[in-house]
């Protein structure tokens, strides 16, 4: 059963994320709601099981894309920080989520600009890279609303 | 008081290390980088994109469809109207189409391959799901006999090219993303260089040197250099071009010839 519901889960969010919101784009910027996933899950869940919801959650996204395997690294080493911090946090869950929202959004996406420009040897708009920061860190946010209730209550359910 | 599970303080470094290792290989290590995992990861959830995507349009037209309904009643009578008139019409263009062609052989002229692509319709159902690469998602695979390469086009110009098969669905790298380089050339000067992605409106065109001739608002399309896309493709508009005296290669920026944002059927050439 538990599984069924983290497959559903994923396979909305794989949906949303690649038919939904770039439809919603906003001058080409989309949320990434793995990543919102990602947090959200390290926060309200146990460490074995969040592990393996980000590793699933984030291979997925690299199976829907194309190259290397980014978004499984990033959000793998995502959900441990975010769990480690979690472990050591005393306070409002939703707030440390929001926090680490704002912090690995644009970290994420300026590791993924420096691999490109270092890695693939390719050069990129500069403004639109700080836009782009910017604009999917506050998509990301407006977001945690609504995913991180979702994930909370499908570890509670367990 | 929140209750903390007994283990959350044993949180070990083995499991996700050992993901991202393997991330790691799969990368940059394993020449088919899982592709069988990656076509039926796609083909699984083709269904439901395909479904979202259907639903999606369908509920964004709406509202349009009806306040449409009444002026498409007034224009529907107007046009069997017009059809009435277009048949004597149409014959007499089928004989003046029958007469360009005997008197193009006849003048020994040869229709370029662009005039004679095979193109296969296809509808956009999604996008790449990572954030950091421009890719699309078309609903035909190599079931429609969709290959890797093949040059993805609309009226308007070059979107990008096939990078990745499944059998219901292609993703298709657009012109815009930075990994994206297409041999390009000004159509009036005939400079060659190379157009590659730069921001989701801009592309650049590099390697053109001293004496290139690229100029403000010239047209920049594929060159016949390319092995990849037919010659002749409207790539976009040069929007700046500057050359400083110790640059080698002028600095060009393009303006997109197709709004890559708001695509929803394309072409894939065959």
């Amino acid at each position: 059963m538990r599984f069924i519901k983290y497959g559903l889960y994923i396979l909305a969010i794989l949906v949303l994320q690649t038919v939904i919101f770039p439809r919603l784009n906003f001058f080409g910027a989309l949320p990434d709601l793995v990543l919102v996933s990602v947090i959200a899950g390290a926060i309200a869940g146990e460490a074995l099981p969040s592990n393996v919801f980000a590793a699933a959650l984030a291979l997925s996204q690299d199976l829907l894309a194309a190259g290397p395997y980014l978004n499984t690294i990033i959000k793998i080493i995502v959900n441990n920080i975010a769990g480690r911090l979690h472990d050591g946090f005393v306070g409002d869950d939703y707030a440390l989520a929001a926090g680490l929202v704002a912090l690995f959004t644009p970290l994420q996406a300026i590791v993924e600009g420096l691999i490109v420009y270092f890695f693939f040897g390719r050069q990129f708009s500069p403004a639109y890279f700080v836009f782009r920061l910017a604009a999917e860190t506050v998509y990301n946010l407006l977001l945690l609303p609504l995913i991180f209730p979702l994930v909370k209550a499908l570890n509670d359910a367990e | 008081m929140t209750k903390q599970p007994a283990f959350r303080k044993k949180r070990s470094y083995t499991l996700p290390a050992l993901i991202v290792v393997l991330a790691l290989i799969f990368s940059f290590a394993v020449p088919a980088r899982l592709s069988l995992l990656r076509r039926a990861v796609v083909s699984a959830v083709y269904p439901f994109q395909y479904a979202a995507a259907v639903f999606w349009r369908s509920t964004a037209e709406l509202p349009g469809n009806i306040v449409n309904i009444r002026n498409l009643v007034r224009e529907n009578s107007g046009l069997q109207a017009r059809l009435a008139d277009a048949g004597p019409k149409l014959a007499l263009l089928d004989e003046l189409n029958g007469e360009n062609d005997r008197l193009k052989e006849a003048l020994g002229f040869r229709a370029g391959n662009r005039y004679r692509l095979k193109l296969l319709p296809a509808k956009v159902i999604g996008r790449g799901a990572a954030t950091w690469n421009s890719l699309i998602e078309i609903d035909r695979g190599s079931g429609a006999g969709v290959r890797a390469n093949l040059p993805v086009i609309v009226a308007a110009g070059l979107v990008g090219k096939v990078v990745e098969v499944s059998p219901f669905s292609s993703k298709v790298l657009l012109l815009t993303d930075p990994l994206s380089s297409v041999a390009a050339a000004d159509q009036r000067s005939r400079a060659n260089g190379v157009a590659e992605g730069y921001a989701p409106n801009k592309l650049k065109m590099k390697y053109v040197g001293e004496g290139g001739g690229v100029a403000t608002g010239d047209a920049i399309v594929t060159s016949a250099v390319s092995s990849l896309f037919p010659a002749g493709l409207p790539l976009g508009t040069v929007s700046r071009a500057v050359k400083k005296e110790t640059d080698l290669f002028y600095e060009i920026e393009l303006k997109p010839a197709v709004d890559l944002s708001r695509l929803e059927e394309v072409f894939v050439v065959q």
